[in-house]
C-alpha cells in the first residue's frame, strides 16, 4: 500500500470528532499536492490558494456528515472536491484560468527531455506515489492520455472533447476505457 | 428523466467520475447510482482512482499564511450551534450556556468510550441533568445500556425527552429520527443509527431546572470553565 489509508482513516475520524490538530495534519500531508492540482486547473493564482483554504474549511464542517463508506477517505473527498471547485472557477473565469502551458499528467521533464527524470520532492512517500502514477500514465497511448488530461484539468465533456480532438465520441469512450483499465489494474490494492 | 436500468459499464462510471458525460447521460447514471448499492460502491472506487490520479501532478509549496489562516478560521466555526435553541429549551438553560455545552460536545473531549459507543452525561460536563449518546453510524444503540443508574438497567427505558443533535436513525417503534427532532416521554428499547454521521442524541432523564433558578455569577463562570471528564 503506497499511502497509509489506516492513518488517513484515523485522521478522518478525529476531524469528525472535532480535533483541529488532525485537520492540520491532513493539511500538512496533502495541501501542496492539492495546490498543485488547483494550479493545474486554474493557474498559479490567488484563487487557487483561496480554494485550498475553502475546501479545508468545508472538510471541517462536513466531516461529521461524510457517509460511513467515505469515512475512510477524506483524502479522496478533498481531491474530488478540489477538482470540482477549481473546474467551477475555471468555467466562471476562463480568462483568468488561461495557462501558459497545458497541464500534464506526465512528469514535466518527460515532455521536455523525453525521459523520466523526477524532480525531487520533500515527501518520499508521495514521491513514490507520483513516480508510480507517471509510469502508469506513460503506458497510455498519447490520445488516451490527452483525453484524460483534457477531462481532468479542463472538465471537458465527451462532446467538447470530440470537438477539441476531432475524435468521435465513441472513440473517446474507448480511450476512457483504456485509461480506466490501466489505472485500476495499476492501483489495485493501493488505494481505497 | 429515465433512470438507467442496466448497470453502467466501468468506463462509463469512469467518465461520470471525471464529469465528462453529457448532462442527460450523467443525470441518468446518477439516478441509477442513487438506487443501486453495487454500482454506488463501484463508483466510490473509481472516485478514489481519479483522486489518486491527481497525485501525478507536481506539488507546489504552500504559503504558510494559508495554514495559519485556516487554523484561525476553524476556531470560529461551531458545527452544532444550529441546535443551540432547542438544546437551551430542553435543558432549561440560556443559549449562551447551550453554546458552551455544544462546543464541548463538538470537541470530542467530553466523550467516554463505553463498550460499543461513546457516551457522556452532562452532569459530568456542565452539571446539566441529561445524558448525551453518540453512536457510530450503523451501530445499534440500546438506550438501556446508556443508563447511569443501576435502577434503570432494564431492557426498556422511558426517556423524558430526546433531542437528536446529529445523524439519523429509527427507533423500535418505527419512528424516524433526524437532527432537530425532539420528542417527550418516549418508551423505546432500541434506536438504530443510520449509516452516515454518528448519531448524537441528547437524552433528558430528569426535570430541567426551574427557569427562575439562578446561579451566582461566580458559580456560572466556574461551571462554564469546568473541563470535561478525561477520556
Amino acid at each position: 500500500m503506497l499511502i497509509d489509508d489506516d492513518a488517513d482513516a484515523d485522521l478522518t475520524l478525529l476531524v469528525a470528532d472535532g480535533d483541529r490538530s488532525a485537520l492540520a495534519e491532513l493539511f500538512d500531508r496533502y495541501a501542496s499536492q492539492l495546490l498543485g492540482l488547483a494550479q493545474a486547473i486554474v493557474g498559479p493564482s490567488v484563487e487557487a490558494e483561496e480554494i485550498l483554504h475553502e475546501i479545508f474549511l468545508e472538510a471541517w464542517r462536513t466531516a461529521p456528515t461524510v457517509s460511513a463508506g467515505q469515512r475512510r477517505s477524506l483524502r479522496v473527498w478533498l481531491f474530488a472536491r478540489m477538482r470540482e471547485r477549481c473546474l467551477q472557477e475555471r468555467r466562471e473565469s476562463p480568462e483568468q484560468s488561461a495557462l501558459e502551458e497545458p497541464p500534464t499528467l506526465l512528469p514535466i521533464n518527460w515532455r521536455r527531455r523525453g525521459r523520466f527524470d523526477h524532480t525531487p520532492v520533500d515527501d518520499p512517500v508521495l514521491g513514490r506515489v507520483r513516480s508510480r502514477l507517471h509510469h502508469l500514465v506513460g503506458e497510455l497511448s498519447e490520445p488516451t492520455r490527452r483525453c484524460l488530461e483534457l477531462s481532468l484539468f479542463e472538465g471537458l465533456t465527451t462532446d467538447e472533447l470530440s470537438q477539441r480532438t476531432q475524435l468521435h465520441a465513441q472513440e473517446i469512450m474507448g480511450h476512457f476505457a483504456q485509461a480506466h483499465e490501466v489505472l485500476s489494474h495499476g492501483l489495485t490494492n493501493e488505494w481505497s | 428523466m429515465p433512470v438507467q436500468r442496466l448497470h453502467p459499464v466501468a468506463h462509463v462510471l469512469f467518465a461520470h467520475g471525471l464529469s465528462s458525460l453529457p448532462e442527460v447521460h450523467a443525470t441518468s447514471v446518477q439516478r441509477h447510482l442513487d438506487s443501486c448499492r453495487r454500482c454506488s460502491q463501484h463508483m466510490h472506487l473509481i472516485t478514489a482512482e481519479i483522486a489518486a490520479l491527481c497525485f501525478a501532478v507536481e506539488p507546489v509549496p504552500v504559503p504558510a499564511l494559508i495554514k495559519e489562516s485556516l487554523m484561525h478560521s476553524l476556531s470560529e466555526i461551531h458545527r452544532l450551534y444550529d441546535l443551540a435553541g432547542p438544546v437551551a429549551d430542553a435543558l432549561g438553560v440560556s443559549e449562551a450556556r447551550a453554546h458552551t455545552i455544544l462546543s464541548t460536545l463538538d470537541s470530542g473531549a467530553a466523550w467516554r468510550q463505553l463498550h460499543r459507543f461513546w457516551v457522556t452525561d452532562l452532569d459530568r460536563v456542565h452539571n446539566e441533568p441529561a445524558l448525551i449518546a453518540r453512536v457510530p453510524g450503523g451501530v445499534r444503540l440500546r438506550p438501556a445500556l446508556l443508563s447511569t443508574s443501576p435502577a434503570d438497567g432494564g431492557a426498556e427505558v422511558v426517556m423524558r425527552q430526546v433531542l437528536i443533535l446529529q445523524g439519523s436513525g429509527r427507533d423500535s417503534q418505527g419512528n424516524l429520527w433526524r437532527p432537530g427532532d425532539r420528542r417527550h416521554k418516549i418508551r423505546i428499547d432500541s434506536l438504530l443509527a443510520h449509516p452516515g454521521p454518528d448519531l448524537i442524541a441528547l437524552i433528558v432523564r430528569a426535570l430541567p431546572p426551574a427557569p427562575c433558578r439562578r446561579q451566582r455569577p461566580e458559580r456560572q463562570l466556574a461551571s462554564a470553565a469546568q473541563p470535561g471528564p478525561e477520556v
